[in-house]
């Protein structure tokens, strides 16, 4: 946590200096970041946020609201966009507003919309499990034919990304399981001890956990803090349903939607993260949160 | 290039399931351009720019990787590695041009963040880090056709509804199923787009309703009813343009792309192709009906306008102004796609659909089609499939007089409904061909298979169930071969989901699964399976090719087991194999091996006839080295292009002696227009594009492929099955009558006796000079045909022009005897039995296919 102390402190450093310039009138920037954390005691919200040109890097920071129907909407894993205005003295967050994932890229547009035509075909729309509920509890398979527990894991943070192994677009499931490869090494001393990593299949009658082995290797991933599961196909589809996750298969390939969860200590969801339009440094950022 | 050069080209196809499947003693051959190469991932741009700071003031470039890279080479300073180049995305290519060792690049976005690369000296004993190329591939960044067709909706609607028991055991009970699935998704979303149900509607985000109004539109093109996909899909635009913008432009190509399927329908091109549809259309020849044309070329220009770049509305484009007969001129410059870019390097004469003039009316959707004798009439009968679950196979009886009837009522076949191919084979010996019809493909939803008894006077008995083979599974291949020379067929089905089954014969009408005994009852996604005997020892080896996975290459060790050697022999296949076929493509006496490349991307395909860079995996063709391994000739006999191959088939266009093939293409998308294509073999140096000359570029789906003489003239014309994977993408027959072209030609009509009866697997040579009294031989195998075509059993034999002092040899596989034959003379039919000394010859008589219907 190191890394994100500092990059914490070069935030003051640098709201300081803008104070000592003597700018007199509030400067507004645009931000897009992710919503880490809500504190609505203290009218603040903390965001991983991209990077503001001319201004500051990419960065967590908590913002202050004036007004707290600004939090209202918000939620860890949230996508915001705002407007941070700095005045002299302070700094506050305004016209705060979740990005909702509306990727019109085919392949996950298609997914939500068979997952919207079918859940209403057999007369029911389903609604993944909400942000502060228990995850309902899961066993699946992993790489090495291990039965894996979620409730085994209670006690740490449990982060999970879907994928399938013939995957051919890089920007879906090539992406979201390098997250995990890349934050594998960042979050070293965490992960195993009070981090876990789960990368779930939506095609198990092809990812096999020999399938899966030759695949993981690609990030040579600590086998006991990140497991590559499989399952029944009743048991997978089960999954992917407590967490909104909408795969079909077409043509060889499978239309899905992204999706990345985080699950707290106590076994309740902090966050389902829509998309692949973050950072592995702003995830990397959820997942201290979750952890402090 | 080295044997770890050819493990990472391997690799960087894309999984990398595939390395543990490659064996790292396999021998490179493969002579592509490579680099050796460390690298360094980062995953921002400002990341890259300090990193690169560092690498400029001196830093170690393996230090610096070994610190800072997020990418799994970090470990080991970042090596790579030597790569070869035509495998790396064409960005990766394009800044390492160039490039000389020692020196680095700038920062290059990848999917997995940003990169940079430092050339290194070559070092032959450098091992590269396995899976480290995943995010370089050139394979994965594709752009797939856009699915615009409601083939995934009416699917998911299948899979999702509750079905009553055994509703896959029963023809009748699937479809009756796959109707109701669609009947009730329609009403239920109908009912949640009711203005009754508005407070419940409200409550959703706008793009969900955007994407039911889209979803209720796919079903309607799903059905073929376009103009409801037009007003539901102009619904959906609406909600787009109001709250979601970013859809807007995906609206705008399915707007095209619906007005210009309707356009095709309402002209009756489907029923009726004609001159229509052949790729590239000729000048002037214009719909009659223009409207829905020219909306759609509004469509795709307002597209175009936005993002001028997209190659695959680019295509539509142009296809839109061919059906208004206003191409290449109207099509505004930047968009065109010049004539050029289609034009043939070679005549082979123009060929000429003759299916409506022979009374060959089949219109339906994908399927197969068999064409064989099948009531010992001496005369070729044609029978299809269709993947419709309410779609009846179609028997087409041959009259003699170069037209056909359609008997599959009296065939007792028309209750037979469903399956996407149908493979022939005579599973009792007795000399008629029974027919194997599979259904599932691309379905994910097991159904029985129907095996078809013929009774030998053109009716037929569904005896599924009797022969043990109704246990469902999702499958559109088979091969029928006697895998332990013992006279009778043995059957192998590649399955999609679940094992492989290998059916051994057991001689009285039944099979027994022995797959798992056998060793080949691996699971994949198999698209194609084909038997040949690649190392000529007698017994039939087997060929799986998957997509998503590596193929298999199974060999037969003489006791009813077999060993995979796919990486070992060369012929992994590609991530994305479809038909599949063992043919000697270069007369040499040994199987070479041809394996489909299904990356379904207009776009890719687009590139290649733009002469532009690619970065689709395209078909192989592996020549046999005669040792038990392959070479891939791909490149060098030309076949490395974009091509889309569904169906598609071999045989000799113009009687050389020497195999061409037919590829049909498209996916189930109405954007999926890609052309058939036909490649003319020279001599087996190269294979040459000769489809605009020849006239057989049908635009539409093209599946099952059979070369076959129909009127007996004495050259192989071309049946095509034409039709998508929708209701609403039903397509008429194409046969392609051969224009003819003066060679000589035999056929053999071999008949077993210890071997089965059909001569599955009797291997041909024949020896023949040409005037100048230059001597050659031609080699071919009974039964030998595409996985996703047929063929009939008789072979036919070009044997080029002035041919003389023809001499015949012929081994059978069961007696593992030879017969030889002098002289037998040319341009006749030469029907020779298992072990006799002699043979019989006689001539058939010609006809005109269209007979007295023809129009001139």
């Amino acid at each position: 946590m190191i890394r994100r102390a500092a990059r914490i402190a070069s935030l003051v450093v640098a709201i300081a200096v803008v104070s000592a310039r003597g700018i007199a009138a509030d400067t507004r920037y645009p931000v897009t970041g992710m919503v880490l954390t809500v504190d609505r005691a203290r009218h603040t919200f903390t965001a991983s946020i991209d990077a503001i040109p001319g201004f500051m890097d990419a960065m967590a920071m908590p913002f202050t609201v004036q007004d707290d129907a600004e939090l209202a909407a918000l939620a860890p894993g949230a996508i915001v966009e705002f407007t941070l205005v700095v005045g002299t003295s302070a700094s506050h967050a305004e016209r705060v507003h979740v990005k909702r994932y509306e990727n019109v890229e085919q392949d996950p547009l298609a997914a939500r919309r068979l997952s919207l035509v079918t859940q209403i075909a057999s007369g029911m729309l389903v609604n993944p499990v909400a942000a502060g509920a228990a995850v309902p509890d899961f066993t699946l398979i992993d790489q090495q034919r291990r039965r894996v527990t979620l409730s085994q894991f209670r006690g740490k943070v449990v982060a999970i990304n879907f994928m399938y192994t013939t995957c051919q677009l890089p920007d879906y499931c090539l992406r979201m399981v390098n997250h995990f490869g890349v934050l594998q090494k960042r979050l070293a001393s965490r992960l195993g001890r009070d981090l876990i990593f789960l990368t779930i299949t939506f095609d198990p009658a092809r990812d096999t956990p020999e399938v899966l082995t030759h695949y993981a290797a690609q990030w040579a991933p600590i086998s006991a803090s990140w497991h590559f599961l499989t399952g029944p196909e009743p048991d997978i589809r089960r999954v992917l349903g407590t967490f909104g996750v909408a795969a079909f298969p077409d043509e060889g390939l499978m239309d899905h939607s992204l999706h990345t969860i985080v699950i707290r200590r106590d076994g309740t969801l902090a966050a389902n993260v829509e998309g692949n339009q973050y950072s592995s440094d702003q995830l990397a950022d959820l997942l201290a949160a979750v952890l402090q | 290039m080295s044997a770890t050069g050819r493990l990472l080209a391997v690799a960087a196809l894309g999984a990398a399931v595939w390395l543990a499947r490659i064996d790292r003693t396999v021998v490179a051959q493969d002579a592509a351009p490579a680099i050796t190469l460390r690298m360094i991932v980062v995953t921002t741009a400002d990341a890259a720019q300090r990193v690169l700071g560092r690498l400029k003031a001196g830093e170690n470039f393996a230090v610096v990787a070994r610190n800072e890279s997020t990418a799994p080479s970090a470990e080991n300073g970042g090596w790579l590695g030597k790569l070869p180049l035509a495998q790396l995305r064409p960005e990766v290519r394009q800044a390492l041009d160039g490039l000389t060792p020692g020196r680095f690049t700038g920062a290059i976005r990848i999917p997995t963040g940003f990169a940079i690369f430092k050339m290194e000296e070559d070092e032959p004993a450098a091992e590269a880090a396995p899976g480290v190329s995943a995010a370089l591939a050139s394979s994965g960044a594709v752009r797939y056709v856009y699915d615009v067709s409601g083939f995934t909706e009416a699917r998911a609607a299948f899979a999702s509804v509750s079905k009553p028991p055994d509703w896959n055991m029963e023809p009748s009970s699937i479809c009756s199923t796959r109707n109701a699935s669609i009947a009730t998704t329609r009403a239920s979303i109908e009912a949640y787009l009711a203005p009754a149900n508005q407070a419940v509607r409200a409550a959703r985000p706008p793009i969900d309703i955007m994407q039911l109004y889209f979803g209720l539109g796919q079903l309607d093109a799903y059905e073929g009813k376009m103009d409801a996909a037009v007003a539901h899909f102009e619904d959906a635009y609406q909600i787009a343009q109001a709250s979601v913008p970013s859809g807007v432009l995906q609206l705008l190509e399915a707007l095209g792309i619906a007005h210009l399927h309707k356009s095709t329908g309402d002209n009756g091109v489907y029923e009726a192709p004609g001159e229509y549809c052949l790729l590239p259309m000729r000048p002037g020849r214009a719909y009659a009906k223009t409207e829905d044309s020219q909306r759609a070329v509004e469509y795709f220009l307002r597209y175009l306008q936005q993002k001028p770049e997209d190659l695959e509305v680019r295509w539509l484009l142009n296809l839109a102004y061919m059906t208004l007969g206003q191409y290449p001129d109207k099509v505004p410059a930047p968009y065109v796609i010049p004539p050029s870019a289609f034009r043939s390097t070679e005549d082979v004469g123009r060929f000429r659909d003759v299916a409506a003039a022979a009374g060959l009316r089949n219109f339906s959707m994908a399927g197969g089609v068999a064409v064989e004798d099948l009531r010992h009439t001496g005369r070729l009968d044609i029978v299809t499939s269709s993947m419709d679950s309410c779609g009846p196979m179609k028997y087409f009886g041959n009259n003699g007089d170069g037209t056909f009837s359609d008997r599959t009522e009296a065939a007792g076949l028309a209750n037979q409904l469903g399956g996407l191919n149908l493979v022939p084979g005579d599973y009792n010996n007795d000399g008629c061909q029974d027919l194997l019809l599979l259904r599932g493909g691309w379905e994910y939803l097991p159904q029985r298979k129907s095996l078809l008894r013929n009774n030998c006077n053109g009716t037929f008995t569904d005896v599924t169930v009797a022969a043990g083979l109704a246990v469902p599974t999702t499958t559109q291949t088979a091969v029928w071969t006697d895998i332990d020379n013992d006279g009778w067929l043995d059957l192998f089905v590649g399955n999609e989901t679940g094992a492989a089954q290998l059916f051994h014969n057991k001689r009285d009408g039944t099979f027994e699964d022995i797959a798992a005994s056998a060793g080949v009852n691996r699971s994949s996604f198999s698209k194609g399976v084909t038997a040949g005997d690649y190392d000529n020892d007698g017994y039939p080896d087997l060929y799986v090719s998957n997509y998503g996975e590596a193929n298999f290459l199974y060999h037969n060790n003489h006791n009813s087991t077999f060993t995979e050697f796919a990486a070992v022999a060369g012929v992994p296949g590609t991530p994305t194999g479809f038909a599949t076929w063992f043919f000697d493509y270069d007369n040499d006496g040994w199987e070479d091996l041809f394996v489909t490349s299904y990356v379904a991307s207009i776009d890719e395909m687009v590139r290649d006839y733009l002469g532009k860079p690619h970065n689709a995996t395209t078909a192989r063709l592996y020549r046999n080295l005669h040792d038990g391994t392959f070479r891939d000739v791909t490149a060098e006999v030309g076949l490395d292009k974009v091509m889309m191959p569904m169906g598609s088939n071999f045989g000799d266009i113009d009687n050389d002696g020497w195999l061409d093939m037919y590829l049909g293409t498209g996916q189930p998308s109405y954007v999926a227009m890609a052309g058939a294509v036909l490649l003319h073999n020279k001599e087996g140096r190269a294979f040459v594009n000769v489809t605009a000359s020849s006239g057989t570029g049908e635009l539409h789906k093209g599946h099952g492929v059979a070369f076959a003489d129909l009127d007996n003239d004495g050259d192989q014309d071309i049946l095509f099955e034409v039709g998508g994977a929708t209701r609403g993408d039903k397509h008429a027959m194409r046969v392609f009558e051969n224009p003819g072209h003066g060679n000589d030609w035999i056929d053999l009509s071999l008949k077993g006796v210890k071997s089965n009866k059909a001569a599955v697997g009797a291997r041909i040579t024949v020896t023949v000079e040409d005037a100048a009294g230059h001597q050659r031989s031609i080699h071919r195998t009974v039964g030998a045909t595409s996985s996703f075509g047929s063929a009939p059993l008789a072979q036919h034999v070009g044997l080029g022009r002035a041919a003389k002092n023809v001499d015949v040899e012929i081994w059978w596989p069961a007696s593992n005897t030879r017969q030889q034959f002098t002289n037998v003379g040319k341009n006749t039919v030469l029907t020779i039995d298992e072990l006799a000394k002699t043979f019989t010859a006689s001539t058939p008589h010609a006809v005109t296919l269209g007979g007295a219907r023809r129009t001139p």
